[in-house]
């Protein structure tokens, strides 16, 4: 037969056929012949009845099964961020890093430029007259046999040996006493503090026995140190308007004895405090803030990547 | 939106669109994993399990029915899970907990279950549950789809991967079973729920 229907005359494998379309038969799964043979079958077979009967109850009752409770969710968890919101931008670190190069690249120019003209500058500021300088400098080893470290913790009340004078820049007359009289030996020998303009290095003792000529008030080394013990000293040093410059300006007295002398041109306050702090040394320190910013600002960045 | 719109989202990445799909077939996924295992711990793995290998395939989806895709998926994971269940065999049947809110796929319930009447329910639902557990799992998980989810014929074969004629006879053989598990336990159940009341 087509369709698989056994012989009627076998009654066991017909039963066999039927018990193996009951559940297709209940689902209308079956084609239509073998619908037809299958309920002209049932209709004279008490037991395929009642074995479709019982599969129609178990579907039944798999369908009541109650459904489980969900115990929980289960969304796949969602990154902590966002790429987007995560990563830094691409151009953020861009920029962070074009501005780290940037301010290196600056410093470094700013540096060497300084340097540059600390070097040339400094003979130019301390040494505007190299003739002079050179004349000087044995001088003032003479009136400084011990300048290093007695500059460093030079005082108003430093000891007349001890005098030194190194002003690159004529210093505006300002009379601090006005008892103090020539010889160079009353700023030396009572040193007072009334008699010192104290900046942030030292101080600085300028005697000035005798008007300055125009020549040495352009001169930023005209100062003189006068000491007392050695008159002569102080007198060369009186006689000589270029005066005596040392390599260490940090302790300068100034004990002008002539209220009435005439006032000197003023300069720039460059060398006279070493500290000051220049144009260029501002751009050093901004620039080096402004690298080492944006320096962590990059490497923050890129790590946020 | 639609389920095209984030079955599309979900294959360019979007996970906050695959946990939309996630939301819409965790019910039916979880059931099936729980009729076909058995308990509840196996089932919650095997669904996780589905969901992250189906997240990592959605590129592999190329249209059809999402729902029989992901209940191949599913029913992969169960196989899994009962492999791993016959290499570790674990406690029997965990008591099942059922969800008032959401009554069995083919119950027409058209007035509240009483108290009994909802214990009546959980207690076939856990003679049915031993029931199925005695089903070879090819039978039982072509069961649990077709008379507990409600798929076609065609819709299990393909969630199965097997034809639709092996489908006919595996639920054939399943049903056929199960009615004589069933009817061993009749005395057990309900009274209502007994064939003879039926």
């Amino acid at each position: 037969m087509g369709n698989g229907m056994p012989d009627r005359n076998n009654s066991a494998n017909e039963h066999v056929w039927v018990e193996e379309r009951l559940s297709a038969y209940i689902d209308d799964q079956l084609n239509p012949l073998e619908r037809a043979q299958l309920e002209r079958h049932l209709r004279d077979c008490a037991r395929c009845q009642a074995s479709l009967a019982s599969l129609r109850w178990t579907v039944s009752l798999v369908k009541q099964a109650p459904a489980p409770a969900l115990p929980r969710q289960f969304t796949l968890p969602l990154p902590a961020a966002t790429p987007s919101t995560r990563r830094a931008p691409a151009f953020g670190v861009g920029l962070a890093r074009l501005a780290t190069v940037v301010a290196t690249l600056l410093l470094f120019a700013v540096v060497t430029v300084d340097l540059l003209t600390r070097l040339g500058g400094g003979f130019a500021a301390s040494a505007p007259a190299p003739a002079a300088l050179r004349a000087v400098e044995p001088t003032s080893v003479a009136l400084a046999p011990s300048s290093a470290d007695e500059t460093k913790r030079a005082t108003p009340t430093a000891s007349p040996e001890r005098l030194l004078a190194v002003p690159p820049a004529p210093i505006a007359p300002t009379l601090t006493s006005p008892e103090v009289t020539g010889g160079g030996s009353a700023a030396s020998e009572t040193p007072s503090p009334k008699f010192a303009t104290q900046n942030a290095v030292g101080t600085r003792t300028v005697q000035r026995t005798q008007p300055v000529s125009p020549r040495a008030s352009a001169t930023p080394t005209v100062t003189i140190a006068a000491n007392a013990p050695s008159a002569a000293l102080a007198g060369t040093a009186t006689q000589t308007p270029e005066a005596r410059a040392t390599a260490t300006p940090p302790t300068v007295v100034e004990a002008r004895v002539q209220p009435t002398a005439a006032p000197l041109p003023s300069r720039p306050e460059v060398a006279t405090s070493p500290l000051a702090v220049s144009p260029l040394r501002v751009a050093e320190i901004g620039l080096f803030f402004f690298m080492v910013f944006f320096g962590a600002l990059t490497v923050m960045l890129w790590r946020r990547r | 939106m639609d389920e095209k719109a984030f079955i599309f989202a979900a294959q360019k990445g979007d996970l906050a669109a695959f946990n939309q799909l996630v939301r819409a077939y965790q019910t039916l996924v979880y059931r099936t994993a729980y009729r076909v295992l058995g308990e509840g711990a196996s089932a919650e793995d095997a669904t996780q399990d589905a969901f992250i290998s189906a997240y990592k395939h959605i590129r592999e989806y190329r249209g059809g029915s999402f729902k029989a895709w992901l209940l191949r998926i599913v029913t992969n994971a169960c196989y899994d899970q009962l492999r791993v269940k016959q290499r570790r065999p674990s406690a029997s049947l965990d008591a099942m907990l059922i969800d008032p809110d959401n009554p069995a796929p083919g119950a027409d319930r058209a007035a509240p279950e009483s108290p009994q009447e909802f214990a009546e329910r959980q207690e076939l639902g856990e003679t049915i549950q031993r029931g199925l557990a005695t089903l070879p799992p090819d039978q039982r998980v072509t069961l649990v789809l077709a008379d507990i989810d409600g798929f076609s014929y065609d819709e299990v074969a393909a969630a199965t991967g097997a034809n639709v004629g092996t489908v006919k006879s595996r639920l054939s053989r399943a049903r056929s079973a199960l009615r004589d598990f069933l009817m061993t336990q009749e005395e057990l159940l309900p009274s209502r729920y007994r064939l003879n009341n039926g």
